[in-house]
């Protein structure tokens, strides 16, 4: 009876350990808010809860074989946030709003899984998963350069090769948004799009 | 009058045998059909009920199956949201349709004005798929559904892009330290 407690102790502990753990995948974007104004293009994306069951739903509702690759890729999937600005000039943007994020990956939980930094257009690329046990429950994609930031987060486990892969199949379009045609013909090969 | 040769015809009665001779002419013979003295038309017949009969059944049944082949959508909320398997967004863009905003709240003015947009080829292509839409490829869904789902899918674009871009950029610098490397020796 007192093992009993005292596991039960243990459970009522350990469950909210795990919910707030889940829960610190998701970045704080907030402050990206006020690039809207300045910034030539902007995408903003949030869709979870009930819209997300929903959008998974009708990935299984169609009836394509592709689509439900991508439904099977997400099915885990608790949100997804995406913001995308982009700028007419160079340096149209705080660096301390891009550091911000990146601060926040600096946190307990955060892995490092990718980090570029070039002096060409000032870009850095940083890519960090966050694991609970062996189980993925978040990635986050900072993408920033002179003209433009890119940021992803995901929340949940999700098949980032599948992910990759399925780039202008079904109704995801293969699109770069923040690659501006003249840095694409200096820095990267024509090939480079398709791979 | 006498009643044995009324009922019998045996004996001899004169008054009788007159009316017998009177009525001689409406004899039953069994040749000849008996006389009637009123003249009647050769019956009709009606054709075109026979022809009305196969036609209202033939009708209905055309009916029927051409409701089933080509069902009716119901004047709902639903609205038909054709798939797409490969829409074409590398085009020469066209005039910017209007964004795509959830049924319950207001439009967002400045957010996604970099959203993919329609081509001329894709707007051709989905105008013909509407035309004649595929039923293996073509399903119902409600307007929260179509958000829902052009929603994830725009997230998951940008995500898979954004992965491809730092795959591309590894790949690229991999490429150029091995190049390095190989014109150092």
């Amino acid at each position: 009876m007192r093992q009993a407690r005292i596991y039960l102790l243990a459970l009522f502990i350990a469950l909210p350990v795990v919910a707030a753990n889940a829960q610190d995948a998701r970045l704080r974007l907030d402050h990206l808010d006020g690039l809207e104004a300045h910034a030539r293009d902007v995408v903003e994306v949030n869709i979870d809860g009930k819209l997300l069951d929903l959008a998974k739903r009708v990935t299984l509702k169609v009836n394509d074989e592709n689509a439900k690759k991508v439904g099977a890729a997400i099915s885990g999937l608790k949100g997804i946030y995406v913001r995308v600005y982009r700028f007419a000039q160079d340096n149209e943007y705080s660096v301390g709003d891009v550091d911000a994020i990146r601060s926040q990956l600096n946190s307990p939980g955060w892995e490092k899984l990718a980090d570029v930094r070039s002096k060409k257009n000032n870009q850095k690329i940083d890519v960090y998963t966050m694991f609970t046990g062996d189980l993925m429950s978040g990635v986050a994609v900072v993408i920033s350069d002179s003209k433009s930031i890119a940021v992803v987060n995901m929340i949940g486990p999700i098949d980032l090769e599948m992910l990759a892969e399925l780039g202008g199949k079904l109704s995801i379009p293969d699109m770069d948004i923040d690659i501006d045609v003249e840095h694409k013909s200096k820095d990267q090969k024509p090939k480079d799009d398709k791979e | 009058m006498n009643d044995e040769y009324l009922w019998q015809k045996t004996g001899e009665d004169p008054e009788t045998r007159r009316l017998e001779d009177a009525l001689a002419v409406f004899r039953y013979r069994e040749d000849d059909p008996p006389a009637v003295p009123i003249a009647t038309k050769p019956p009709r017949t009606r054709r075109w009920r026979f022809a009305l009969a196969f036609a209202v059944p033939a009708f209905a049944a055309a009916a029927v199956a051409a409701v089933i082949w080509f069902p009716i959508t119901p004047p709902s909320d639903e609205v038909t949201f054709i798939y797409y398997p490969e829409p074409e967004i590398r085009e020469q863009p066209v005039a910017a349709p209007a964004p795509v905003t959830r049924p319950s709240e207001p439009a967002k003015q400045p957010v996604r004005r970099g959203e993919v947009q329609p081509t001329v080829a894709s707007l051709r292509h989905r105008a013909v798929t509407r035309l004649h839409p595929q039923r293996t490829g073509t399903v119902a869904l409600t307007e929260e559904e179509r958000y829902a789902y052009h929603q994830l899918m725009l997230a998951l674009s940008i995500s898979s892009s954004k992965l491809n871009i730092v795959r591309n950029t590894i790949n690229g610098v991999e490429q150029t330290d091995n190049d390095t490397k190989q014109n150092d020796r």
